[in-house]
């Protein structure tokens, strides 16, 4: 199959309301296998909404979402759960699993979904510990952990199933210029070198223009513009421009 | 319904079941076994003065013994539950869910509503049941201790007069009905806490909640489980 006819994301004609208030309405985009797409907007214009809507976390009022040829709102439980296996989701806040170990976040997907032995879980979850530059952290708990290191922990999570896909939830919320530089360079390499899929929302467009091949963004619930960075920072639209050049 | 059908529907979740039976049960005993005694020893204050003036004392062992298997021991074993695990319960879930650590869970392929509520129900299920035993014969051996402290008789003596007169039916349905109670106080605190939203506000408010109703919930159900009690085992 080739890419083109079958993207790794695609948001069809969604719609979503929390309260009677739309958040997002009549949003369609595409994202082709490899390809990093950024999300900008300002807040509360529904960027996390859409990743959350991309894996089922949040059903849709309207529309559909597919992962690959799975439309995520007709799969049943049993399905669901397969394909999200095949979506890795950094949240905004980390969402790490507080009663438990770095290490042992980073394995739970291991043991939950390999059968792989101990020695090899140990292995794995060392080489994502130190694909995100935190080998000698793996014994501390989530709340000894700084806002950056969360994050890297959080990355490591989603990534240690290998999935094709990366979904991440405001890489630089919370964090001060350097961590968050740090992130992105971890999120390039990632589309550099692994050839993963980047669906990012993030409100930096300046952070995200260093790997993103297009861009996409929400205003008042709906994408009013998506193309390649350049196309988007030439943009007749003032908020267009504003947000991508970051002259706001 | 959906706790029901899923504790029947592989993956069976042993481990985390385990660990929540840990948790909820073993975890208990120090509380519900101080308690148990305590509760012995005054019982059996209380009742000598009122048995002693009727002449009874010697009934005092009976007495409370049934007291204590057929109503005080799975009542008290319920709602002390219900205040120490429903309030955890709740806290924990609705704090998983306001630091999108349910999500998470999803979001990594595992079905959270399996992992998280159908285990700690099945924990709760096993348990209250387990920890009743444990109330019972703790109030049993307070009430004895206390009575052998007043009156200098033998532990023998005691047990003999508190065991003669009881039946089966005083001690496993009663037992048996705590298991209804761990359903009400997992499925409710869970619910409460896999539902909650409004973060520490909404934590707080889950957990406070989880305690009240599933309290409630249960001095309710024991009317009706009393009754079936009754109706199916009328001696």
């Amino acid at each position: 199959m080739s890419q083109a006819s079958h993207p790794a994301i695609r948001i069809d004609h969604v719609c979503k309301a929390f309260d009677g208030r739309a958040v997002l309405d009549d949003v369609s985009f595409e994202v082709p296998a490899g390809e990093a797409f950024g999300i900008l907007g300002r807040s509360g214009t529904g960027k996390s909404v859409t990743l959350k809507l991309i894996i089922g976390l949040l059903c849709p009022d309207q529309g559909h979402t597919f992962i690959g040829n799975d439309d995520v709102q007709q799969l049943d439980r049993e399905n669901l759960l397969r394909v999200r296996k095949t979506v890795g989701f950094m949240f905004q806040d980390a969402a790490l699993f507080d009663s438990i170990s770095v290490r042992e976040n980073i394995a739970f997907p291991l043991r939950r979904h390999t059968s792989k032995a101990e020695k090899e879980i140990d292995e794995a979850v060392q080489e994502k510990l130190s694909e995100v530059g935190l080998e000698e952290d793996a014994e501390k708990m989530p709340a000894d952990l700084s806002g950056g290191m969360r994050k890297r922990v959080g990355l490591a999570r989603a990534l240690v199933l290998d999935p094709p896909v990366l979904l991440v939830d405001e890489p630089n919320s919370g964090l001060d210029p350097v961590t968050a530089s740090e992130i992105y360079k971890l999120l390039a390499d990632l589309k550099k070198k692994q050839h993963r899929t980047l669906v990012v929302v993030t409100h930096d467009a300046a952070g995200v223009r260093r790997f993103a091949d297009r861009l996409g963004v929400l205003h008042q619930g709906r994408m009013i513009a998506c193309g390649s960075p350049d196309e988007l920072t030439h943009s007749d639209n003032e908020l267009v421009h504003a947000l991508v050049s970051q002259e706001v | 319904m959906r706790v029901v059908r899923n504790i029947f529907r592989a993956p069976f979740e042993m481990e985390e079941t385990g660990r929540q039976i840990v948790e909820i049960g073993s975890r208990s005993v120090p509380l519900i076994a101080a308690c148990g005694l305590a509760i012995g020893v005054v019982m059996s204050l209380h009742t000598r003065a009122s048995m002693t003036r009727f002449g009874a004392a010697s009934m005092i062992p009976a007495v409370l013994t049934i007291a204590m298997f057929r109503e005080l021991g799975p009542l008290v074993t319920g709602l002390l539950v219900s205040g120490r695990v429903g309030a955890g319960i709740g806290a924990e879930l609705a704090g998983m869910r306001v630091t999108e650590q349910i999500d998470a869970l999803e979001s990594l392929g595992v079905d959270s509503f399996k992992y998280l509520v159908v285990t700690r129900v099945a924990a709760c299920v096993v348990a209250l049941p387990v920890l009743t035993m444990v109330m019972d014969f703790m109030g049993s051996a307070g009430g004895m201790f206390s009575e052998m402290a007043v009156t200098h008789s033998s532990a023998q003596l005691y047990i003999h007069r508190a065991f003669k007169s009881m039946v089966w039916s005083d001690y496993i349905p009663t037992t048996l009905k705590t298991a209804v109670f761990g359903l009400l106080i997992g499925t409710i605190s869970c619910f409460l806490g896999y539902t909650a939203s409004q973060g520490a506000k909404g934590v707080g408010r889950a957990s406070t909640r989880s305690v009240v109703l599933s309290s409630l919930v249960l001095i309710l159900f024991n009317i009706i489980l009393v009754k079936l009690t009754m109706f199916w085992f009328p001696s």
